[in-house]
């Protein structure tokens, strides 16, 4: 990739940053209590204490403008779980041990340190970057090239993981619009962006950009869907037992996610 | 005689008011309630020989004694609480109940035994805590935090924090959008239609 194309790319990352901050009308998960004195006086006998237990959880305010969109895109996502992906993680789980799945998953997070890293630069915190780059030095070496998370066992480099969605997020924009995405599930217009940022700075995809060996690039993507997707099928379906209204669990579920992620 | 048995006597009340107060300070520290209701949960679940029943089953008592199943139910609803009427506030926390102790039951599984630390605790108010927990589960680490609330009879749990999603925020987001359009009927509805299905996803 040439130097002007990679500088495109950042140029084109910012912009969809800022469009994201544009479009967000503030925090999304802002606390904002209902009228506190409606129905104050409907019962008199709950103490103080009651009443105060009532307040504890505001229903936060939430941006979903393409609410129909995405309830289409949930029930979407929903039917390909049941009919494709769980088949498809299932058969995953059965052909590929323990082990080797832990494996795979180590060397895949492996791989993702250059986001951590510039997640870690973005936010001023060199400190938690610093250790991403031993972790990194550690885990490739004596791990095998990452398949073994050696740097795992030392509580001392045990740092939460940083992306450019949650620079976006420090740096005081918004969320902007909710959005379901096929297959890929919730996101929103910041995290949207923030993801195409993460994509950039995997070694993969620089390769792919080269036009060099495609197959790699195609295996590669294919792997780490296929690892990650056990995990987030159980997340997905423990939600929709558990919830009265699926598409708002799953949206305040994800929404709190990565707000809680931004504050670490 | 009679000074050997006001010895006695002495002696008698001095060890139970220790032992009153070592329990006392036990049920006034929050850590140790939720260490040791965690520890029973752990017990059942995986020292316990298997009677057979169902896992959920047998957790139901220590649970129900262990959450603030009225006081979860409430922070849920939020102010429209205050409308519904007693019968509808029995049903709902009987309804939400089943739900969450379900929920809460069926991410036990017998095979792989979690590791559990307990962090620093953070005091909320004057009675409630917060108090996070790192469970170590098959090579991955999640963050769980409890919520808990001194009341008239000890601590209680009243809302379970993981990864930084609040369950009961989450459910008072889900129960807004169906009060706001049914009131407490369609909620009550709502809850009924979930356990009916046994929880299976749709």
């Amino acid at each position: 990739m040439t130097a002007g194309k990679r500088s495109a790319r950042v140029l084109a990352a910012l912009l969809l940053g800022c469009a994201a901050w544009l479009l967000s009308t503030g925090a999304l998960a802002q606390e904002t209590p209902e009228d506190p004195l409606e129905a104050m006086d409907e019962d008199a006998s709950l103490d103080d204490e009651d009443f105060e237990d009532l307040d504890e959880y505001a229903v936060p305010v939430v941006n979903d403008p393409f609410e129909g969109f995405n309830r289409a895109m949930f029930k979407f996502n929903n039917t390909a779980v049941k009919y494709a992906l769980r088949p498809i993680a299932n058969g995953y789980e059965t052909v590929v041990p323990p082990l080797g799945r832990r494996g795979l998953s180590s060397f895949f997070t492996n791989l993702r340190f250059p986001v951590r890293f510039v997640g870690c630069l973005l936010q001023g915190k060199v400190d938690r970057g610093l250790k991403e780059v031993a972790k990194f030095v550690v885990n490739t070496t004596v791990g095998v090239g990452g398949f073994f998370d050696i740097a795992g066992q030392d509580p001392g480099l045990q740092v939460p993981s940083e992306d450019i969605g949650q620079a976006f997020g420090r740096w005081g924009i918004g969320h902007g619009p909710y959005l379901v995405l096929p297959f890929l599930g919730p996101s929103s217009a910041r995290e949207l962006a923030g993801s195409f940022g993460d994509a950039m700075l995997s070694p993969v995809n620089r390769r792919l950009a080269r036009g060099l060996e495609w197959e790699w690039g195609l295996a590669y993507l294919t792997t780490n869907t296929l690892r990650e997707l056990p995990d987030r099928l159980r997340t997905f379906e423990e939600l929709q037992r558990m919830s009265v209204d699926p598409y708002i669990a799953m949206r305040n579920g994800y929404l709190q996610y990565r707000d809680n992620e931004v504050k670490r | 005689m009679r000074q050997l048995y006001r010895r006695i006597t002495a002696t008698v009340f001095w060890v139970a008011a220790a032992l009153s107060t070592q329990a006392a300070d036990a049920a006034d520290d929050p850590m140790t309630f939720l260490r040791e209701s965690v520890e029973e949960v752990m017990r059942i679940v995986y020292d316990e020989p298997d009677p057979g029943t169902r896992l959920s089953e047998r957790l139901y008592p220590v649970l129900r004694d262990r959450f603030d199943l009225a006081g979860i139910t409430r922070r849920a609803v939020g102010r429209p609480w205050l409308k519904f009427t007693p019968e509808q506030r029995e049903k709902a926390v009987e309804l939400f109940s089943t739900l969450v102790l379900r929920t809460y039951a069926d991410r036990f599984e017998p095979k792989h035994r979690p590791k559990i630390d307990y962090g620093q605790p953070v005091q909320l108010n004057e009675t409630r805590w917060e108090l996070p927990t790192q469970v170590e589960y098959e090579g991955k680490t999640y963050a769980v935090a409890y919520r808990v609330q001194r009341g008239r009879d000890g601590w209680r749990v009243y809302d379970v924090i993981i990864e930084g999603v609040s369950m009961v925020g989450n459910y008072r987001a889900q129960f807004a959008a169906i009060l706001q359009k049914g009131g407490a009927v369609a909620l009550l509805d709502a809850l009924a239609a979930n356990i009916a299905k046994g929880g299976q996803s749709s």
